[in-house]
């Protein structure tokens, strides 16, 4: 199993402690972004062995599967959504823990799905992670985007998960981030 | 007792318009997907059971003074048919969804992992 970096892991220590449902938006920027993301999955499914929902915009499920496994972790315990797949392959159909959505555009759909899989786990620790919300205001406009991320946060609330959304931090526009660092109970910048 | 009858279809109609007003309201605030293909097939159904209803209060205003038998029959029973065609096919669909969107299974699959893990 990969190491977790001592600043993401002493930042979610010292705002995490001991809360079993918090929101926290992780921002990185795109050359740390494969190792926070890897780290963040160590900490929940490695350190924390908590379940949850894996909401992926950026990688495809086999990859993430294969990253998973080679880091030695049950994916058995991830429902994945995955909003990529089928842009590149076409109809996919649903395989055992993982929902193909069309694509990130169909953000309905999306929090149908996501709603099922985190009421499908009824224990007390669960986690629901987003990867990424810059990537879906690629497919999104920037207030839609918010509009949906604000939905998802106040139902991350009433699901009392740990959810983490990340995303990554762009040069100049950070409307977005500033709209959304509100609702989240605290923000790590990962620089 | 004609009356009441009037008043009851016309109380009907109103009460399916505003139902296809609602379906209508709700679709224009979903992305295109599952959700709103099913609620596309909802308002079909629906839609159909409107007409098969302002048919009848129509047939009931009318037949207050003139009686319409035979032919004015039909198109209730075209209406009600195809009501029931589309109330099949929504069917399927949310058993469809159901099977994609159900997560049922892999949250029980997890909860025995988790229970496994503890003992």
């Amino acid at each position: 199993m990969t190491r977790m970096s001592p600043t993401l892991r002493d930042n979610l220590k010292k705002e995490v402690k001991d809360l079993t449902d918090y929101v926290s938006l992780l921002v990185v920027n795109a050359k740390n972004y494969q190792k926070s993301r890897v780290d963040i999955l160590n900490y929940l499914l490695g350190t924390k062995k908590i379940p949850g929902v894996y909401i992926t915009l950026n990688k495809p499920y086999d990859i993430l599967i294969r990253e998973l496994s080679s880091n030695k972790h049950d994916t058995n315990l991830v429902i994945f959504i995955d909003c990529i797949t089928m842009l590149k392959a076409g109809k996919m159909a649903r395989v055992q823990n993982c929902l193909f959505i069309g694509t990130p555009e169909k953000l309905s759909d999306m929090f149908v799905a996501i709603d099922q899989a985190v009421n499908s786990i009824s224990l007390n620790e669960r986690f629901v992670f987003l990867d990424s919300l810059n990537t879906m205001s690629m497919f999104n406009s920037g207030d839609i985007v918010a509009r949906f991320t604000h939905q998802l946060v106040a139902r991350m609330r009433n699901w009392k998960v740990a959810g983490i959304i990340m995303t990554i931090q762009k040069e100049k526009d950070d409307t977005l981030l500033n709209e959304i660092t509100p609702f989240c109970d605290f923000r790590i910048d990962l620089k | 007792m004609g009356i009441s009858i009037t008043i009851i279809s016309i109380t009907t109609v109103v009460f399916g318009i505003a139902a296809l007003v609602i379906s209508s309201r709700a679709r224009k605030r979903l992305t295109p997907g599952a959700l709103r293909s099913y609620i596309d097939n909802f308002s079909v159904c629906l839609a159909f059971i409107v007409l098969f209803t302002i048919w009848q209060a129509i047939r009931s205003l009318i037949g207050s003074n003139i009686r319409v038998t035979g032919l004015a029959e039909y198109p209730e029973y075209i209406f009600i048919i195809f009501a029931y065609i589309s109330f099949i096919i929504t069917s399927y669909r949310v058993l469809m969804i159901s099977k994609e969107y159900g997560f049922k299974e892999d949250g029980i699959r997890i909860e025995e992992i988790i229970k496994s893990r503890k003992k």
